[in-house]
């Protein structure tokens, strides 16, 4: 049999690898469990991006130890979204907010509105959609609202406020604020980070912003001294209107954007997301790439995959990630059937019987390139024997 | 009886392809990733 032989550079296979390590800060408040519950859910949320490239898979193992697989032909721009990716599970903490958090910071945001606009029971209120409709229902229990106070964002009314369910750069309150019609407007969020409510006052004649909770910028530490280089290059790449970071807030209803900076494309584009559909209603519009998430499983034996060597399909080839030998190998053809035969069937002989019904080839000399086959996977370290069929002890 | 065409046979070969790395080894190479929070299509006025 021939040796391991490389594939064309050009096309390169790789995986990468994310272990429990890189499980983001507040992630257990998303899915509570083992380190294999939340890397799965993790791999849930990638492949449920509109960004994830299908021709990429996700793989779950917990052998030998818990980690999620990211294998694939990766693109420039595919480089780039890893890049956020590893950015965002090292600096970002997650703040998953539940019901009734939103009721509890709801309660508060309707206690400063009372407190910042004396003649509130003459406002009308508008919602942004889509986030800013859920707040504003709740609101409209909380304020006992007349369903007549509650009108579009261009009702042509004397006094109007918005609702948002978060403002993390001010764009799009400042898009609703344009089509407004009222002579006075205030806005509310559930979360806001002070600055963003400054700088829009500074260029809209608001009565007030308030939000239920101030959320703080954690730029200045997440970037140290690269900090100032980082606001002048995204204030060089738009007119926005506040630049910074914050945790990672997240509702039941929505996830908010991840943005990465494309420098060839010159603009914003949408990160892979963080979030399993299950806690997170916009997570589940998208399942176009489902089939590109695996759980590895390690096959029953006797034969079967080496420790630390985890297999998976992507297209027609038979993908073998060493994970001990770091490196990322293919199987086509012959190899690949051969490969899905002996883990299934465990042994030579069951996977010669199997491979014969496929194959225009005798069963002996089936059996003996599956042992020249397994006997080179072996000294690769890729399969591991029980005992072989045709090597029983005497 | 039923007649089966039976796919080609050829001996199996093993190509070794590419990497294994741990994520954080994208950093090392790609620094910079400048992720940006908040409405994507809006801030482009979407």
């Amino acid at each position: 049999m021939p040796p391991v032989t490389s594939g064309p550079g050009l096309t390169s296979l790789k995986t990468f690898t994310i272990g429990p390590d890189l499980i983001p800060v507040g992630y257990s408040a998303v899915v509570a469990g083992d380190p294999v519950d939340q890397l799965d859910a993790l791999g849930r949320a990638l492949v449920a991006s509109p960004e994830w490239p299908p021709d990429v898979t996700a793989t779950i193992s917990a052998d030998p130890g818990p980690v999620l697989l990211l294998t694939g032909r990766f693109s420039d721009e595919d480089d780039m979204q890893l890049a956020t990716l590893l950015d965002e599970l090292i600096h970002t903490r997650i703040r998953y907010v539940d019901y009734p958090e939103v009721e509890t910071v709801a309660e508060r945001l309707a206690t400063a509105l009372r407190s910042e606009i004396p003649d509130l029971d003459d406002w009308s209120f508008a919602a942004v959609p889509r986030g800013g409709l859920i707040v504003l229902g709740i609101l409209s229990y909380l304020l006992d609202l007349a369903p007549s106070r509650i009108v579009a964002l261009d009702a042509p009314v004397d006094s109007l406020v918005v609702i948002d369910d978060c403002s993390l750069s001010g764009a799009r309150i400042q898009t609703a604020l344009s089509s407004l019609k009222a002579d006075r407007a205030a806005v509310g969020t559930l979360y806001s980070v002070p600055a963003i409510g400054a700088a829009l006052r500074s260029r809209t004649e608001l009565v007030t912003f308030v939000s239920g909770e101030d959320l703080a910028d954690t730029a200045p530490a997440r970037y140290g001294t690269e900090h100032e280089r980082w606001l002048a290059r995204w204030h060089q790449r738009g007119d926005y209107l506040w630049v910074g970071t914050t945790d990672h807030l997240v509702f039941p209803w929505n996830e908010p954007d991840i943005g990465l900076w494309n420098e060839t494309e010159g603009r914003l584009k949408l990160a892979w997301r963080l979030i399993p559909p299950e806690r997170c209603l916009k997570n589940r519009t998208f399942s176009a790439h489902e089939a590109t998430l695996r759980h590895f499983v390690r096959a029953a034996g006797p034969i079967r995959q080496g420790q630390g060597v985890v297999d998976l399909p992507i297209g027609d080839e038979l993908v073998v990630v060493d994970l001990a030998g770091s490196r990322t190998l293919t199987l086509t053809g012959t190899a690949a059937a051969m490969w899905i035969s002996i883990m299934a069937e465990g042994t030579t002989a069951g996977a010669a019987a199997a491979l014969a019904v496929a194959y225009e080839v005798d069963v002996v000399d089936l059996e003996r390139d599956i042992d020249d086959f397994t006997d080179r996977l072996s000294g690769e370290g890729l399969i591991s024997f029980g005992l072989r069929n045709d090597d029983q002890p005497s | 009886m039923g007649y089966e065409v039976k796919a080609e046979y050829d001996t199996p070969r093993i190509e070794e392809w590419g990497t294994v790395q741990e994520l954080t080894q994208v950093g090392l190479t790609r620094p910079g990733s400048d992720p940006k929070r908040g409405s994507v299509l809006h801030s482009q006025g979407i």
